[in-house]
């Protein structure tokens, strides 16, 4: 009597630790699946691009939504040092600072997620005016009491008149192109690895 | 465990209405302390914020020529070098000034550009610093600050020269206005003028001129107590001569330009100058608003502790004897629906106080025609502009308020009551055998 | 084996300090068992310390020795929060009656109803309905200043039966009462014993000894329960 009142008690409780067991299983598998997931899309499919491309011009047309790759900051608080890099795709990215533009150009791979051949252009807030000019044919100047967004400003300059005025007012220890620019380089200007993220600490 | 807080609630507010005077007298302490306190603080929020708005296309600096009488008028070709200096984007000659209107003095200011050799002037009206400093009086006019372009709140964006044609659109609404021509006026709000009336302005020399259009009160606070006039009256009302202005404006890109090209622009011209950034004068205008509501706050300090006795006092004679609280326990109360008790007599008190203090702050700062609050503080007159304010800065400060007046209040009542609420139900023999 | 029902004490000691420094015996050792649904008579002569035992058993005054059992449980042991919470199970109408003078008649009735009735206006009928059996609905809405003893002694009957308790401790309740009065309180105190209330009667009036009132009858004899019926 007893062991036939025991039995369907035992099984149902079979029953139950093997749904419990089922459950837990489906939703770790489905945890592990989403992370995963996760994972791959800052992989594979990169940083985001701006919403709005460079235009016509070559003005800079930035929105709410637009993050900087390299640092995550919202570019449109940064507007006065913010710096684009033209694709050959026409699509854009937007950096919050001229430092941040010129990291991504040195390791397009490393920031972007594309290859240098993939770069068409990269143009910058002229200091005096504002207006935006190509990086390459800027005169940049690194070293000046000029405070971008993040720390000491790297200054894209128009011409040399502009230069020697910048300098008289604002100081200046280095001045180069962008064309010269390399890992060594960057290193000089600004004392650290140009393949570093903010907030990365050098491990050498 | 059974808690029915309606009952409790309604129980504590008859006990709160069998002694109305009482009640009444915290109540309106209670609102009248929480309403000059907010309706002081919102008045600066309001002013700091609407400045804020304003100066997004202020003039970076603004260039006055200094002689050894005080100032003296710029001319107009002058601004040539001006535009030449590395970092200028942009500059520009303003015409406006302080006359006499009825005994008071009033602000002037020139719409239409006549100078066709700058044919890319902005119209800017004088600062904040002055506009801030008090609707209707005009001595601050006289201090040299930076000027900006007239706004609207919210829109930001500026009011740009009419062009030959002489039109000009509104802020926000879009609402075109055409610039007064020769003869004619528009009036800021402040003025309670109508349109078609004829006003009597005393400069240089005496000129008369029809309202043709009274700004609404959402121009802001720069266009508040402005006469705009066609140039050529302003010229003649302020004693300019055809080539020469009040001022300079200018602009830079970068802030940090506004120091460092001052050296430049002084070099720049041919006569002496006195150069001030927006930045400074928004300084200027800040630091009198902290001023203004430090020594508020300060003020306000005995009045807060005058308070918190008065609660105290009150919460002590609420409360009645040991014995009384004796006798609820007996009945069966816990200590926590005596302190339930209590809190909620406060609050039957507090809230209504707190809801009642917070209205009058937000109309008297925000509604009413005349700015009560900016003419008891900060000695205004005339109607009040209208201000800009972002709601979650109005929230913080309500918020703020509220727990500065309403926390030492319930503090003062929860406490003696804590220590009470814990009388053990013995306390109500011992008084019966006494 | 589960508890009985009703209140107990078991050898309940209180010493007072007397004014002079005297140590005065008030309670030595009285137990007894009051069941529930039952009326408990005490008597004793005046002095015998009758009311201080009905303070004891209703958990206001704690003895120096000795437990107070309701329902089994240890309540003379309980901490005072406890105690209160308990308290909402006993109606206490005691001698001398205490009430808060700023509240009217029903208000000082609806005070045990306050923290634990769903609301106020419930609260409220109870109440009315509770001075209605004691025939003083008129004076509902009075003030307690200028009542009579009688009138006073019937609202406090009312506060302590407002709630409907399990546990009733009366202290003279005919006192200041013509006989109708009597009558209507103990046909009361009759209802809440039907109801399965364990009633503890405290009282030297001769009436309530009579014609089988109480269920059991207690002498308070130098300090002990002793069995009179």
């Amino acid at each position: 009597m007893r062991k036939a009142e025991g039995s369907p008690e035992m099984a149902r409780w079979v029953r139950v630790l093997q749904q419990l067991f089922g459950a837990t299983l489906l939703i770790f598998l489905v945890l592990t699946i989403s992370c995963a997931k996760g994972n791959n899309a800052t992989t594979h499919s990169g940083p985001a691009l701006a919403l709005k491309s460079l235009d016509a011009t070559g003005q800079m047309q930035i929105s709410e939504q637009d993050r900087c790759p390299v640092c995550g900051m919202q570019i449109s608080q940064h507007v006065k040092f913010a710096s684009a890099i033209q694709l050959d795709d026409d699509s854009s990215f937007y950096f919050c600072g001229t430092g941040c533009m010129m990291k991504a150009w040195l390791h397009p791979e490393i920031f972007l997620d594309r290859d240098k051949q993939s770069l068409r252009r990269a143009v910058a807030p002229e200091y005096f005016g504002g207006n935006y000019i190509d990086a390459l044919s800027a005169l940049w100047v690194a070293g000046s009491d000029v405070v971008g967004p993040m720390g000491p400003a790297l200054v894209p300059l128009q011409d040399e008149a502009d230069l020697e005025t910048f300098k008289v007012r604002h100081g200046g220890k280095i001045t180069f192109r962008l064309s010269e620019l390399d890992d060594m380089k960057w290193k000089e200007i600004t004392g650290k690895n140009a393949t570093m993220r903010p907030g990365e600490k050098m491990m050498d | 465990m059974r808690i029915s807080l309606p009952g409790l609630w309604v129980w504590a507010a008859r006990d709160v209405l069998r002694r109305p005077a009482e009640a009444l007298l915290a109540g309106a302490a209670m609102a009248s302390l929480i309403a000059v306190l907010s309706a002081g603080l919102l008045l600066a929020r309001g002013l700091s914020c609407s400045a804020e708005t304003v100066l997004e296309d202020a003039p970076s600096l603004v260039i006055r020529r200094l002689s050894p009488g005080g100032w003296a008028p710029v001319p107009t070709r002058a601004l040539e070098q001006l535009r030449g200096v590395t970092g200028v984007t942009r500059a520009s000659a303003r015409i406006w000034g302080v006359v006499r209107w009825q005994e008071a003095s009033v602000t002037i200011l020139a719409l239409t550009p006549d100078d066709a050799g700058t044919g890319d002037e902005q119209l800017t009206a004088p600062g904040p610093g002055e506009a801030i400093t008090g609707p209707g009086s005009g001595e601050a006019i006289t201090a040299p600050g930076p000027g900006e372009a007239i706004t609207g709140p919210g829109s930001g964006e500026a009011i740009t020269a009419p062009g030959p044609v002489g039109a000009i659109t509104g802020p926000g609404s879009g609402e075109a206005i055409t610039a007064p021509g020769p003869g004619e006026a528009i009036t800021g709000p402040a003025f309670a003028l109508s349109p078609g009336q004829t006003i009597s302005l005393h400069g240089a020399c005496e000129r008369s001129v029809r309202v043709k259009k009274v700004l609404p009160a959402s121009w802001g606070l720069v266009a508040h107590d402005l006469i705009l006039l066609n140039s050529s009256d302003a010229r003649a009302l302020l004693g300019l001569e055809r080539d020469a202005a009040s001022d300079f404006a200018v602009w830079v890109f970068h802030d940090t330009e506004m120091d460092a090209i001052r050296p430049d622009l002084e070099a720049a011209l041919p006569f002496p100058v006195q150069i001030t950034s927006r930045r400074e004068s928004l300084g200027a205008m800040m630091a009198q608003l902290e001023k203004a509501s430090g020594l508020l706050t300060t003020l306000l300090i005995p009045a807060l502790l005058a308070l918190v006795l008065l609660t105290t006092a009150m919460a002590r004679i609420q409360l009645g004897s040991r014995r009384d609280i004796g006798l609820l326990k007996a009945l069966g109360w816990r200590s926590g629906d005596i302190l339930r008790l209590h809190l909620s007599r406060a609050l039957v008190i507090g809230l209504p106080a707190l809801a009642v203090g917070w209205c009058l702050a937000y109309g008297a700062v925000f509604l009413s025609g005349l700015n009560w609050a900016g003419a008891l503080l900060f000695g205004w007159s005339g109607a009040a502009p209208q201000l800009t304010l972002d709601p979650t800065g109005v929230l913080r400060i309500l918020l703020e308020v509220g727990a500065l007046v309403l926390a030492p209040c319930l503090a003062a009542i929860l406490l003696p009551t804590l220590r009470s609420a814990t009388v053990d139900a013995e306390e109500w023999l011992r008084g019966e055998e006494s | 084996m589960s508890a009985p029902r009703g209140i107990a004490c078991r050898d309940l000691h209180l010493v007072r300090r007397t004014p002079e420094g005297r140590e005065h015996e008030i309670l030595a050792g009285a137990s007894a068992h009051f069941d529930a649904g039952a009326i408990a008579l005490i008597t004793g002569a005046i002095g015998a310390g009758k009311t201080t035992l009905l303070h004891i058993l209703s958990t206001i005054l704690r003895p120096s020795s000795g437990e107070v059992l309701a329902d089994g449980e240890a309540v003379s042991r309980y901490d005072a929060a406890h105690k209160d919470l308990w308290r909402r199970n006993a109606g206490l109408a005691f001698q001398s009656p205490h009430f808060l003078d700023e509240l009217s008649v029903i208000e000082n009735v609806m005070i045990p109803l306050v923290p634990v009735a769903p609301s106020l206006a419930e609260a409220r009928a109870r109440a009315l309905a509770e001075l209605e059996r004691f025939d003083i609905t008129h004076l509902a809405e009075r003030q307690l200043a200028g009542l009579s003893g009688g009138e006073r002694q019937r609202i406090t009957l009312s506060r302590a039966l407002v709630g409907k308790p399990r546990f009733l401790f009366v202290d003279e309740p005919t006192a200041h009462q013509d006989a109708r009065g009597a009558a209507t309180i103990e046909t009361r105190l009759l209802e809440a014993r039907a109801g399965g209330a364990t009633v503890i009667v405290v009282s030297h009036d001769p009436r309530l000894g009579r014609d089988g009132f109480a269920d059991r009858s207690w002498i308070l004899l130098e300090g002990r329960l002793e069995r009179a019926s």
